[in-house]
């Protein structure tokens, strides 16, 4: 006989999600899911943005890897809550994970938190942490076709940082092709282009996130 | 694949179910799945469970918009999401994100 199921195989994750979202919610937190390929320059975007985002504005990370706890490390250095996950070999971090590591930090004391995803541009797309925003990170050194091989996370993503602009001299990196293939699958994307190595472009960057971590915080 | 493990289970135990033949998946063309592999994670994953020997039927669901401004509905290609009449890029998204365990033949 048949059975009907009709079950959505993320359903627990999504449950988890909403109740980390009810707790963020309750907290006045900005929750941005930062995602983009291994090496792409996440944490160093982190670095830099934690480094010229003016001091009353307070950041938490979750800092998301395979192994070692060497990101954490550096954002630790810049003394900013941060927690470090190591999901074992998950090519994602999950709601649950999240929600574990929540009580490590000061959440009170925060107004945006940063959950720096594993670097991969396939699974994460698929599993709500509870964010706002995903945030997706493509750099110019991964070529400008990268939107179209990896779609849905260019779907599901509110901006696009694209970064190492510094080396677009050295590669055959088109960044209108880039951005029309991005904006050809999802035409709201925000795009910022950004160099960690000489900070361009981090100044359009820190002021829209700013005014928008003011905008849903107690700020 | 776990999910997948348990949302069949649990239909196992409700329905007190003695044998799994088949195990039917509707999986959205946005959701970036390889059915040849998870298909084949499957066979691995359900040697030795009571799941073995059950087939794994993914239907895979096509990404279907609605243009919002002329209300005319399409597949979407490509991963281009403009209206295909008007050009416009306002869009409603019917189908495409399904992940879901759709039904199961049993004993």
């Amino acid at each position: 006989m048949e059975i009907k199921v009709l079950t959505n195989i993320l359903k627990a994750n999504e449950a988890i999600a909403e109740e980390n979202r009810q707790l963020f919610s309750e907290n006045r937190l900005l929750v941005i899911n930062m995602i983009s390929s291994p090496g792409s320059g996440k944490t160093s975007i982190l670095e830099k943005t934690i480094e010229l985002l003016t001091s009353d504005i307070r950041l938490g990370i979750i800092e998301g890897d395979v192994q070692t706890s060497k990101d954490a490390e550096r954002i630790n250095a810049l003394g900013v809550p941060v927690v470090q996950i190591n999901t074992q070999g998950g090519c994602h971090l999950d709601a649950n994970m999240i929600k574990m590591t929540l009580p490590d930090l000061p959440l009170g004391e925060v107004d945006c938190l940063i959950i720096e995803n594993v670097g991969n541009l396939v699974c994460p797309a698929n599993y709500q942490l509870g964010e706002d925003m995903k945030v997706v990170v493509l750099s110019v050194t991964e070529g400008d076709d990268k939107p179209i091989k990896y779609p849905t996370i260019f779907r599901e993503s509110q901006i696009m940082i694209i970064n190492k602009i510094d080396l677009l001299t050295f590669t055959n990196f088109d960044m209108a092709t880039a951005k029309e293939y991005a904006l050809q699958i999802n035409p709201e994307l925000k795009i910022f282009e950004v160099s960690c190595q000489n900070g361009q472009g981090f100044d359009k960057w820190i002021n829209w996130l700013a005014s928008k971590i003011k905008n849903s915080s107690a700020l | 694949m776990q999910e997948i493990f348990k949302v069949v289970e649990e239909q196992v135990r409700v329905n007190e179910v003695k044998k799994v033949h088949e195990v039917h998946l509707k999986v959205g063309k946005m959701m970036a799945v390889v059915p040849s592999s998870l298909s084949f994670c499957f066979e691995i994953l359900s040697k030795g469970t009571m799941l073995e020997g059950a087939q794994l039927e993914i239907e895979e669901i096509p990404v279907r918009c609605k243009c919002k401004s002329c209300g005319g509905e399409f597949m979407v290609e490509s991963f281009i999401f403009t209206c295909p009449d008007c050009k416009s890029s306002d869009l409603e998204q019917l189908s495409g994100n399904e992940f879901m365990v759709h039904s199961m033949e049993v004993d």
